[in-house]
């Protein structure tokens, strides 16, 4: 009964995924074409990249608000680098480990300082969007690489799969995290840590390390993020991310990652972020301005998590 | 004094109605039941003396007759009239004062707007600055504390001081009955004597005190009568003339308790008794108190007991290296306890009080419960071994006789009992050389802990060494080789196996030294 129950609310979030497509399908005529469904796919995959971090900050009992600054700081970076001739494999690479390092930094704060991780990431996107504009005075002139612009590009191809390499890049991410959440050490602390930090400690926990590396872990795949978001738009801009920190966060919930921590999981983000991108599709489609699709869809993701914040409820109470 | 006591005679004389008495009654929280059966009565112009050691219901009483909980059955009679005090304000304005154990002061105000703290409206004085400066120096006047300055920051306050603008509070209200739980425990002897005497003068006036403490020699030296509470029911109440600190001890020990434990260790196994595990030498608790030694040997059942508030607790965390003793060391053979790590790596495990907030992990399996201490040791870069970690989650079920429906159900599903099992036997996954317990059969039922019981038993068998603080005095006394009994922040005495029953305990706790057969 519980186990039946535990199944059903865990496969709930992806049949409204399903069942949002096959609706969305029937009142948008092309919907349901190939190029669409890879369309969904690709912007997906970028939200599901943007969120693998954050679902692990919050299962461990954090949040990471400085997600849409890191993409925005590395959107810019590599995107200006490579425009003044920066080669693209040492720039990628440079702006990953900058991700790394601030996301290090977010956890060590958080932690030693006993200050949260709301407060804490909130003031390091202040500084990397500060930063951003002493650096450039707003001249965010850049371009891309065509094999970044391809990876995330609608028609891709990776090798012989018809599927761009940003969707290729999230399958491989959902099976490591998967890995990481179930069979490994960090993961199973993640989830002790989240579930009662109280006692985590007193479980000799080494809870400074854990923050430490989830977050740099958050911070990477934001920089990662950044990077595609470049490709996408091949531009260096750094508002390019704003949109990713409701977006993320409402994956992550909607999936069914309670925001308190200690359950959910990343495959369960992957609805999420299906969802969230399908009504965002939906409010297009419908041909609603840019500013009404913004006022729907929050209407509408409210609406789903207070769906959900009954269910983890009744979750809480067995 | 004399006038006090012809005061007293003449009151009995006239047989007056009792100001407050309590008839049959009883409270439980869930299960536990804090007060089972309580009925004595407390005369205008009294003294009354409430005894009894820890977990007996005096608190619960208090609490009742303060409006601060409901009894769940019997009466309170109030002035001849039942009563049920929904608020400690309804309390406050029938004429009960209390002075509660915790010294209840905001640490950022005055002496001054401390003492009137709650006389106020929301939003109007009810008193001029000066009319509340005359009525706070003459509260303190009358416990001995005239020199204390009205404006001084209770923050710069000793701990008597603020004892003191505790009880100043209390009797700047109107009232009949003043309560005072252990309030007299902070306090020096001078402040006490003090207070004491105002205490008579009270009683002089047909005002009743009801005065909680744990100190025999105040107990004899004020009240009038005394009534013991055991297991949460008024077992005598004794007059002036048949109050004894022997009779006391004898009335407080309670002898049921000890057939709830029965058979759940076989026979008193006689352990091979090794080397010592760990030693405190030259311990203090606090940078005042005495210092004292104490050594655990592999195989050796020791249990910690005292009165709650006497050091017993600070003195575990200090073997568990989760605080550090004001003075001397805690020393293993792999060195000094100095931090919850290395004292781990010394080899000492840890069980907390609280199963719920410093325990149990309620969303996870009862594998990831058992083995979270000690996943490194599964770990391979980083990746759980998992078949070894099952087979290890298996043996550690068996060790601590939990039941579960499987090693992936979570453990929120397990009754209390197998959860405190699943706690335990997560230290015991640590493979430690001693195992340091909080109460750990606090709340636990009966089929549990005698499992727990057995675990101890078993790891003291194969060589560990058990330091248990227990508040249930049946289970040292069934469980333990020796029992060191904490009196004042400092060890007060040390009982062995061949004196050791609950009247002996409890005489120390109370730091009766003779009554306990007193050995350090």
């Amino acid at each position: 009964m519980n186990w039946l129950r535990h199944r059903l609310d865990v496969l709930a979030p992806f049949a409204i995924a399903v069942g949002l497509f096959v609706v969305t399908a029937a009142v948008i005529p092309g919907y349901g074409n190939l190029v669409s469904i890879r369309s969904l796919l690709l912007l997906a995959s970028l939200l599901g990249i943007a969120s693998a971090g954050q679902t692990l900050t919050i299962i461990m009992g954090g949040i990471d608000l400085s997600v849409p600054a890191v993409i925005g700081l590395a959107c810019v970076a590599f995107a200006v680098a490579f425009g003044q001739g920066v080669s693209p494999f040492i720039i990628g690479p440079a702006v990953i480990v900058a991700g790394i390092v601030i996301g290090a930094i977010n956890g060590l704060i958080s932690r030693t300082l006993r200050v949260s991780s709301l407060i804490v990431t909130l003031a390091t996107s202040t500084i990397i969007y500060g930063a951003i504009w002493a650096n450039t005075k707003g001249d965010n002139r850049g371009s891309v690489p065509d094999f970044v612009t391809d990876f995330v590009s609608v028609i891709g191809w990776t090798g012989p799969i018809p599927l761009p390499g940003s969707v290729i890049l999230w399958i491989l991410l959902v099976v490591v995290f998967v890995v990481l959440e179930r069979r490994s050490v960090l993961g199973r602390w993640s989830y002790a840590s989240g579930a009662n930090p109280g006692a985590a400690e007193l479980a000799r926990i080494p809870s400074l390390l854990l923050w430490t590396v989830v977050f740099a872990i958050s911070g990477g795949l934001s920089a990662v993020a950044g990077i595609l978001l470049a490709g996408f738009s091949s531009a260096a801009d750094p508002q390019v991310g704003d949109a990713y920190l409701f977006t993320t966060l409402s994956a992550v919930v909607i999936g069914g990652t309670p925001i308190i921590g200690g359950r959910g999981g990343y495959a369960r983000t992957i609805a999420g972020c299906f969802i969230i991108t399908e009504l965002t599709m939906l409010l297009i489609g419908l041909g609603l301005d840019e500013a009404a699709q913004q006022v729907c869809l929050g209407i509408l993701i409210v609406m789903l998590v207070a769906i959900y914040g009954r269910e983890s409820h009744v979750r809480m109470q067995i | 004094m004399s006038v006090a006591a012809t005061n007293h005679l003449s009151a009995e004389a006239t047989a007056p109605a009792p100001i407050a008495s309590f008839r049959a009654l009883r409270r439980n929280f869930g299960e536990t039941i804090a007060l089972a059966d309580c009925s004595f009565a407390i005369e205008p112009g009294e003294i009354h003396a409430l005894v009894g050691e820890n977990g007996s219901g005096k608190s619960t009483l208090i609490k009742i007759l303060s409006g601060i909980l409901p009894q769940s059955g019997g009466e309170l009679v109030w002035n001849g009239q039942v009563a049920n005090f929904d608020n400690p304000r309804a309390a406050q304005k029938a004429g009960i004062a209390t002075v509660f154990q915790e010294t209840l002061v905001l640490d950022q105000l005055s002496v001054r707007d401390n003492v009137v703290l709650g006389l106020d409206h929301l939003f109007r004085r009810v008193l001029s600055n000066a009319e509340e400066t005359r009525l706070v120096r003459q509260a303190l006047d009358t416990i001995g504390m005239a020199t204390l300055g009205t404006e001084t920051p209770v923050a710069a306050l000793s701990l008597a001081q603020r004892q003191g603008v505790t009880i100043a509070r209390a009797l700047l209200r109107p009232w009949r009955l003043l309560v005072l739980d252990e309030s007299t425990s902070a306090l020096d002897v001078d402040a006490r004597d003090r207070l004491f005497e105002a205490l008579r003068r009270f009683r002089a006036e047909g005002r009743s005190i009801l005065f909680v403490s744990h100190r025999m020699d105040e107990i004899l030296d004020i009240a009038d009568r005394s009534t013991v509470l055991r297991s949460g029911r008024s077992v005598a109440t004794l007059t002036r003339g048949q109050t004894s600190t022997e009779t006391l001890l004898e009335l407080m020990s309670t002898h049921e308790e000890a057939e709830a434990a029965e058979g759940a260790v076989a026979a008193k196994i006689r352990r091979a008794i090794g080397a010592p595990v760990f030693e405190a030498k030259r311990v203090a608790i606090r940078a005042e108190s005495a210092a004292f030694d104490l050594t655990v040997r592999a195989g050796e059942i020791v249990g910690i007991a005292g009165l709650e508030g006497h050091g017993q607790v600070a003195f575990i965390e200090a073997i568990a290296g989760l605080r550090r003793p004001a003075r001397g060391a805690v020393e293993t053979e792999r060195g000094a306890v100095t931090s919850f790590g290395n004292a781990a790596r010394a080899g000492i495990a840890y069980l907390p009080r609280e199963r719920k907030t410093e325990g149990i992990f309620a969303p996870l399996s009862v594998l990831d419960n058992l083995t979270i201490a000690a996943l490194r040791r599964f770990s391979h870069f980083g990746l759980l071994a998992e078949a070894r970690r099952r087979a290890e989650g298996a043996r550690l079920i068996k060790q601590s006789h939990v039941v579960a429906p499987g090693l992936t159900a979570p453990v929120a599903a397990l009754s209390g009992g197998n959860q405190q099992k699943v706690f335990l036997g997560r230290q015991l996954a640590l493979r430690p050389r001693a195992l340091v317990l909080n109460d750990p059969m606090r709340g636990v039922d009966l089929g549990a802990k005698q499992d727990i019981y057995k675990i101890l038993e078993q790891f003291a068998s194969d060589g560990g060494a058990v330091l248990l603080l227990s508040t249930e005095l049946a289970e040292l006394c069934l469980l333990c080789d020796r029992v060191a009994v904490f009196h004042n922040h400092a060890l007060f005495a040390v009982i062995g196996r061949e004196s050791l029953d609950a009247q002996a305990l409890i005489a120390a706790m109370f730091g009766q030294a003779a009554a306990a057969g007193r050995q350090l």
